[in-house]
């Protein structure tokens, strides 16, 4: 029997926010209700720190949907999370910065630093009753020992899912595997992976991180993304139908790029 | 050791192109430092003289064609069922991973394979595949995956990190090959092929290929794509200023590429004010907050990011006089 594994879409997240998109609040609930009517397990609809238009969208987005879960994406403080908790989302997501790169020179701060604060924030979100999934932030540029520490914490503290990003897309599939094996198999977390296609590599890297027990795989519409983009759902669901078990068919990720083409295409 | 074959010449015959496009592309290659360069029959006869510094494999339709020409390093052809001669690469298709165990009756009397196809071998365990392919089959065996689940860069580079020694590629993945750009680029990051290297002649290469073939190629193609340094959200503007390494995973000048600075719905005050010192357009009266508001407006009335005419022109509208 193949795996099942579950589409969470981000075309309305980190798909939007590549240069050449701005979606109205109108476009985002469309878009959102035919990922819903297709079967998408989970939608991340936005960022509610954006300010009030977006906001008003994530609410609507949530008053409309029937099946779907709605995410809701949060920089690690506690100010975005406030701003999400105005949309009453299904799941809270926080990201943590997990490389040096994000850590040292980005953010300017250490390794105790993300913990406590991501502690913080979790504690915050989980205070007000939400779901929470983690995302670690170039997870591919980070230390497994870091990550795996970080996702001991974050169980500890009752959540059940992180994302491995590969944030700037230099994944193989074969690092992919490994990383995502080990850190299910030190941990016991679930998985989702979240792979950019910088060298081209987003649907092998995605089916290669299902292969490691990933259970959640990200994908966008028309793999639109930043820099080269996200893994596409149409050729994820194509390239890896006979390996594992999708809620979502071929047809039905060939008709979403249908309906949709004319409003995420550069 | 890691061999890479471009075989774009090879995989243009469908286009007509002029014998100048494909001399120029052929001297690109040479640039490029790839280690072979495939052509056609077709592609030889209208590039005439070939650069000097290329080492070249010649496309052929039968194996009785190899005297009709001279002076290539190898020559590559279908295989046809019979022994071929050591200087001949012949191209077996594999469609399923199951067809591998057949490459043994093959390696008993061919020298130099050519495995096309696996489209699908990233969803199997594909390192146990690449083993039995490697295991004392024949002298040289390479692989050109074929691109059919939109894996083929991906398998090429697993085939080079686990021992494999030869692969063929095609700039851009005409053909529905792997992308001998994204190929090179992720063994360089890799600290495994041309780590030196600089590519900043890949956009005009670009332009010669959608010359060529009349297709333009997506902005957002990996490695070549006209729009991969544009930043907009706000997060990775600040990201960038601070060292780019945090949001790119190669330099743009490797590749020939710049980093352009987008306004649009997200952007955030940080990157408001770089574009304004950019522009250079004086700050003075006005409200950074406002201005985003207005910035964002516009952006969602247009479906689309600003232009630097328009965000000027936001700008000038917004200040207080």
């Amino acid at each position: 029997m193949k795996p099942l594994k579950h589409i969470v879409d981000t075309t309305l997240r980190d798909g939007e926010q590549s240069p050449g998109i701005a979606l109205s609040k109108e476009q985002k609930v469309f878009i959102a209700k035919l990922l819903d009517d297709a079967g998408v397990f989970q939608i991340e609809a936005g960022i509610p720190a954006l300010g009030s238009y977006e906001k008003n969208t994530l609410c609507e987005i949530m008053g409309n949907k029937k099946n779907a879960k709605i995410s809701v994406w949060n920089r690690l403080n506690e100010s975005d999370i406030r701003h999400s908790f105005d949309c009453r989302p299904d799941i809270i997501h926080i990201s943590a910065p997990v490389s040096y790169a994000q850590i040292y020179t980005k953010l300017r701060k250490n390794k105790a630093w993300i913990i406590k604060k991501l502690s913080v924030c979790i504690d915050l979100a989980k205070s007000m009753g939400y779901e929470v999934t983690v995302g670690f932030e170039d997870a591919s540029r980070a230390d497994i020992t870091f990550l795996s520490t970080l996702a001991a914490i974050v169980m500890e503290m009752g959540v059940k899912r992180v994302r491995v990003a590969d944030t700037v897309g230099v994944l193989f599939p074969s690092r992919c595997f490994g990383m995502v094996k080990d850190l299910i198999n030190y941990t016991g977390i679930e998985v989702e992976m979240h792979a950019h296609n910088d060298l081209g590599m987003a649907v092998a890297n995605s089916i290669a991180a299902g292969k490691a027990g990933a259970d959640y795989v990200d994908t966008t519409l028309l793999g639109i993304g930043e820099r080269c983009g996200n893994c596409d759902m149409r050729k994820f669901i194509y390239a890896s139908e006979s390996v594992f078990s999708l809620k979502i068919s071929q047809l039905e990720s060939i008709m979403l790029e249908e309906k949709t083409s004319n409003l995420l295409v550069k | 050791m890691i061999k890479i074959t471009d075989i774009t010449l090879s995989c243009l015959d469908e286009y007509d192109a002029p014998p100048d496009k494909l001399k120029k592309l052929c001297e690109f290659l040479v640039r490029m430092g790839v280690d072979f360069i495939e052509m056609s029959t077709d592609s030889y006869r209208k590039i005439k003289s070939l650069p000097d510094d290329g080492k070249y494999i010649l496309k052929i339709k039968k194996q009785e064609d190899l005297g009709l020409y001279s002076g290539f390093s190898r020559y590559s052809c279908k295989h046809m069922r019979f022994a071929a001669s050591p200087d001949i690469i012949s191209e077996i298709q594999l469609n399923d991973i199951q067809e591998i165990a057949s490459l043994k009756l093959h390696a008993a009397f061919l020298e130099n394979i050519r495995v096309v196809g696996l489209d699908d071998i990233i969803g199997h365990d594909y390192i146990n595949a690449f083993s039995n392919m490697k295991n004392g089959l024949c002298k040289r065996l390479e692989l050109c995956p074929e691109n059919g689940c939109y894996c083929a860069s991906a398998i090429a580079v697993e085939w080079l990190i686990n021992g494999g020694s030869y692969v063929a590629a095609s700039f851009c993945g005409i053909g529905g090959k792997a992308a001998t750009e994204e190929v090179v680029m992720a063994l360089k990051l890799e600290k495994k092929y041309k780590i030196g290297a600089e590519f900043p002649f890949l956009p005009e290469m670009r332009e010669l290929i959608e010359e060529i073939t009349g297709e333009k190629i997506h902005c957002g193609k990996p490695v070549l794509g006209s729009k991969i340094f544009d930043v907009e959200a706000g997060i990775h503007v600040d990201g960038i200023s601070k060292d780019p390494k945090i949001y790119e995973p190669f330099s743009p000048d490797i590749v020939g590429g710049k980093r352009t600075l987008v306004i649009g719905k997200h952007s955030g005050r940080a990157a408001l004010m770089l574009k304004i010192k950019e522009m250079g357009i004086n700050p003075e009266g006005l409200d950074l907050k406002k201005l985003l508001y207005a910035v964002q407006m516009a952006s969602i009335e247009k479906n689309a990011s600003l232009s630097d005419e328009e965000f000027e022109k936001i700008c000038d509208s917004m200040k207080v006089k």
